[in-house]
């Protein structure tokens, strides 16, 4: 497909992600559930990825370029961080170190766990 | 001048010659502590420090930028649907870890930051610090948060997990590429991927799995939580 179909293809998923967060009771994000959608759409190949394959290549490569102003703005907030720079490096710092021995953790136990059932029902039979 | 600056072609322009920057100094010097983005940020930064150029004028064509964070996540699905049969063979274990991950790094940013007694706003602006950027920003908007913040965490927690992950994984004896993929894709999103990358075909796979997954499992516990 041109470049403009793609485009409108995967804007057209966004809109109907907004619309479909909107009917949710909890507060949801369109983008989030935009995402979702074009995942059910690809799986059940209503979309296929020939349909808008260069430009979600082009975004997703190129999707640093577009949190660069994001950041910049943190020019903004340097009152909201004055003396609390050290903290907010070590609470991320410590945080992510925790969150990989967990996630780890339970991965490990998870495929441990699995083996072990499936060995029981072999013994079984 | 004020119609130069004032133009969005002004800010486009920066962005873009600052990220192409940034991708010329990351081709050159490969280091997990030098990205593009924060190569670039630091330029445009930089450039309206020292011209005294004001941030509005640069988020005039700034803010077309972010309008295209939301149809680059749309496309976000794109990348696992290619990995889809990695996700359907370990279905169980990804979104297990992913889910306890989730939960485990929302919870300890909330812990950590209250014993540190930090402000409200910075702790919803961390709290989803280990999703990728463009799930990142749009929870912390829903939690009322700082995208600029949350940005910032997200970059200290890409480069924390690449340069603990071989520690890590040696310490714990992670030898499943499994377990490695999965817990350096739902702890440090993209950047965590990249580094699973170079350990091998089936962690970076994971990573990039877990990634999708650690997003959405965050927005659940974030509607739990908050």
């Amino acid at each position: 497909m041109k470049i403009m179909e793609q485009l409108t293809l995967v804007t057209l998923v966004g809109l109907a992600g907004i619309v479909l967060a909107s009917l949710l009771p909890i507060p949801f994000p369109g983008s989030i559930m935009s995402m979702l959608l074009m995942f059910i759409l690809l799986l059940s190949k209503a979309i296929r990825i020939r349909q808008i394959e260069q430009v979600s290549q082009f975004f997703l490569a190129n999707m640093g370029a577009f949190f660069i102003v994001p950041v910049v703005a943190i020019l903004e907030q340097l009152e909201v961080m004055k003396g609390k720079t050290l903290q907010f490096f070590a609470v991320c710092i410590v945080s992510t170190l925790i969150t990989f021995i967990a996630t780890a953790g339970s991965v490990k136990l998870t495929l441990v766990l699995m083996k072990k059932s499936q060995a029981n029902k072999g013994a079984g039979q | 001048m004020n119609t130069i600056v004032n133009s969005p072609m002004f800010g486009i322009t920066l962005t873009f010659l600052a990220y192409e920057f940034g991708i010329l100094v990351t081709r050159k010097v490969r280091s997990p502590l030098l990205n593009p983005m924060v190569i670039a940020a630091a330029l445009c930064i930089g450039f309206l420090q020292l011209t005294g150029i004001p941030l509005e004028s640069y988020q005039v064509g700034g803010d077309f930028l972010i309008m295209l964070i939301f149809p680059a996540t749309t496309c976000i699905a794109v990348s696992v649907y290619s990995k889809i049969d990695l996700l359907k063979q370990h279905f169980v274990p990804i979104v297990v870890g992913c889910t306890v991950g989730a939960a485990t790094s929302i919870g300890s940013v909330i812990l950590l930051a209250k014993w540190l007694g930090l402000p409200d706003i910075l702790t919803v602006s961390m709290a989803p610090k280990s999703v990728t950027t463009a799930i990142a920003i749009e929870i912390s908007a829903l939690l009322q948060g700082q995208p600029s913040l949350t940005v910032m965490a997200v970059m200290i927690t890409g480069i924390t997990g690449v340069l603990s992950a071989p520690v890590l994984i040696k310490l714990f004896r992670i030898t499943d590429p499994i377990i490695q993929g999965v817990a350096l894709g739902t702890s440090s999103h993209v950047i965590g991927t990249a580094k699973a990358l170079e350990l091998g075909q089936t962690q970076g796979a994971m990573g990039g799995i877990s990634i999708f997954i650690t997003g959405l499992a965050t927005v659940g516990v974030v509607a739990l939580t908050f």
